[in-house]
């Protein structure tokens, strides 16, 4: 079953790596044709790009790859070759990307990543069905796992353990809002634009849709005097939101359409996408931390998202697939039961949350009041009465924050793992297990320090910049140090495994 | 402030201070980083042909060194490294304080280095890696360099024998 010879992709392949190149650079040639030109270097960069993009294609004549028992070596590269091993024990995840013209030829792009971080290790662009099952066979070790990314076979497979409905992609859509970041893509992109037609074009366009509303605004409700541009800005945000909503809608169903989550002999496999389809697999002892997230739109809808860290390198969306939300929303009570089949070797019954300092809300306050201090000066210019109106609600209201910051804020601690939750609006809470701990810091600020409190990191591998994390804030020091000495004991006791 | 017990009060007997030449290296990059720094603004204040700019420069970089100078014996009374059965713990930080624990079966590898001014003092930088991601490589600088490899030593022997 573990042949040594040779393999070489798809004769399909020119076609995908052509497409890759072409959509790598049409956003520069793009601004390029459209912009005010006059330089004619730009045009010999693009013509440059173009004969990069067109010689690319060549690569897949040098692509080679070899299944040894072991690992799989890959070979590429026309006049810088470039040969590398991968052993399949250090994949971390095996990702399948088809989109329709994919699925048209029977192909697939495999992503193999391991923890080295940045860029998957190897990527197979593109090979056929066949070649995908002996892949997955020897990556994940086992037979009957291989399985197309076509919707009827997986679905005759197992029982999932999250499938999302439209109606659940239509709350995904409303809950995360992402059509902000579509909004900000867009004028992103206007910004590039500098004054050309299409600039002008698209400014017209958008100056006459204002017009628009106006005109039909007036005819409608007629002239309300003062409060006509009242009406307008409320209108306008309530259209606003609701064209972000829609925006978001949309993209939530091209990217989660028909997701499905598997979880088969210690692995989590997650299929979705409307015209491109993905599988992702992750094997679940590679989960370095599990976060559950719940804002003020989720508790609304009584769901939840869970999302995960990896130690695979490709953490950033755009870098490639990755599973990060491996339950993009589920309903709030089937919480537990989720968390049990993820993360089967914590008992998740026992978890007993301890919280913060209350004194706490006594040191956030006072931050927050100076805050308030600051913001309300400037209200000077406006009118000196103004000023101890804002700052007594704005304070009011800093302490209202600090006391639900403070009631929400906790952390558990047991034998397997260690969980933190925090957030006011956007609550998480995120769990790590012990074996998955890197390094553990006391951190003691000034602040800390007049009050002998401190701050606890966990460290752990593939976290998210931003990300929430097992940051304890505002604990006794004894407390943190205890802690810390806890973990250490237990960590040294835990070899590490990817 | 002082009654409360601080980070820095609750460490081992064992704990270990980096060598004090340490101190010295580090004003002598100070001062060097200053003298860069003078001779920069006083190229710009002869352009100027101003005067008033070459003191203005000139007492600013004497209060940039002067800080280096007392931040140098600080940050050197305030580092402390100790090795346990567990792991390294080193505990930095003058006004910001931070104990980091990196336990010894989570060190992938890790680097001894030195600079030509720690070659001069022979001290050097052990910097102990770890797969995680803010603390992937942990620094501990201005160490003996027989101490930094010893160090070395002691956390891949036992790493080793760690490693079931």
């Amino acid at each position: 079953m573990q042949s040594k010879e040779e393999r070489k992709l798809h004769k399909a392949s020119p076609i995908f790596i052509l497409l890759d190149n072409i959509k790598k650079i049409i956003f520069p040639v793009l601004i390029a044709l459209v912009g005010p030109g006059g330089s004619y270097w730009e045009y010999i960069a693009l013509a440059i790009a173009l004969l990069v993009s067109l010689a690319s294609v060549i690569q897949y004549r040098f692509y080679r790859y070899w299944l040894e028992p072991n690992q799989i070596r890959v070979k590429e590269g026309i006049l810088f070759r470039n040969e590398r091993q991968v052993p399949y024990k250090r994949i971390q995840n095996l990702n399948l990307t088809q989109n329709p013209l994919h699925r048209i030829l029977g192909v697939v792009t495999v992503q193999l990543e391991s923890a080295s971080g940045g860029k998957p290790e190897a990527v197979i662009n593109v090979v056929d069905m066949d070649a995908v099952k002996e892949l997955k066979r020897l990556v994940h070790g086992n037979e009957e796992d291989a399985e197309a990314l076509d919707e009827q076979e997986v679905v005759e497979k197992k029982s999932a353990l999250l499938r999302l409905p439209f109606a659940e992609i239509v709350r995904y859509g409303v809950i995360t809002n992402k059509g902000l970041v579509i909004l900000a893509v867009v004028f992103g992109f206007m910004s590039q634009l500098s004054d050309g037609a299409l600039k002008d074009y698209i400014e017209d366009k958008i100056v006459a849709f204002a017009d628009w509303i106006t005109a039909s605004f007036d005819s409608f409700i007629g002239d309300l005097g003062a409060l006509t541009i009242v009406v307008y800005v409320l209108v306008l945000a309530v259209l606003g939101l609701l064209g972000l909503w829609l925006l978001s809608i949309t993209f939530a169903l091209f990217k989660l359409h028909d997701f499905e989550l598997i979880k088969n002999k210690g692995k989590l496999q997650a299929t979705m996408g409307l015209l491109t389809r993905m599988q992702a697999t992750i094997p679940m002892s590679r989960i370095q931390t599990l976060t559950i997230r719940n804002s003020l739109l989720h508790r609304w809808f009584k769901r939840l998202t869970m999302s995960v860290e990896t130690a695979g390198g490709v953490n950033h969306e755009n870098q490639g697939l990755t599973l990060k939300e491996i339950a993009p929303l589920f309903v709030s009570s089937r919480r537990e039961e989720l968390l049990r089949e993820i993360q089967p070797d914590v008992s998740w019954q026992e978890v007993e949350w301890k919280p913060i300092e209350s004194l706490a809300v006594k040191r956030i306050t006072k931050k927050l009041v100076l805050v308030s201090a600051a913001l309300s000066a400037p209200l000077w210019f406006v009118h000196w009465g103004w000023i101890p109106v804002a700052f007594t609600s704005l304070s009011l209201l800093g302490w209202l924050y600090a006391r639900t910051y403070v009631k929400n804020t906790a952390y558990c601690l047991d034998q397997e793992m260690i969980g933190f939750k925090s957030g006011v609006i956007f609550k998480k809470e995120t769990y790590v297990r012990l074996s998955k701990i890197q390094t553990v810091q006391v951190k003691e600020s000034v602040f800390d320090r007049r009050y002998g409190m401190a701050k606890l990191e966990v460290d752990t591998a593939g976290a998210m910049i931003g990300a929430h994390h097992v940051d304890i804030p505002y604990i006794m020091l004894d407390d943190a140090l205890r802690i810390q000495n806890k973990l250490v004991e237990r960590v040294s006791h835990q070899q590490f495994v990817w | 402030m002082s009654e409360k017990q601080s980070l820095i009060d609750v460490r081992p007997q064992e704990s270990k201070r980096l060598h004090p030449d340490s101190v010295k290296a580090s004003r002598i990059s100070h001062g060097i980083f200053a003298f860069i720094l003078l001779l920069g603004g006083s190229v710009a204040a002869f352009f100027a042909e101003s005067w008033l700019l070459l003191g203005i420069i000139a007492s600013a970089v004497l209060l940039i060194f002067l800080i280096g100078y007392i931040w140098a014996r600080k940050s050197y009374q305030y580092t402390w490294y100790w090795l346990t059965e567990e792991g390294l713990y080193i505990q930095t930080g003058v006004i910001w304080r931070r104990k980091t624990l990196v336990p010894r079966n989570r060190i992938q590898h890790t680097d001894v280095a030195q600079g030509p001014l720690q070659r001069k003092f022979s001290l050097a930088k052990l910097v102990v890696y770890t797969a995680g991601t803010r603390d992937a490589s942990v620094p501990l600088d201005g160490l003996e360099f027989s101490v930094a490899n010893e160090l070395r030593e002691q956390l891949r022997q036992d790493g080793d024998d760690d490693a079931v």
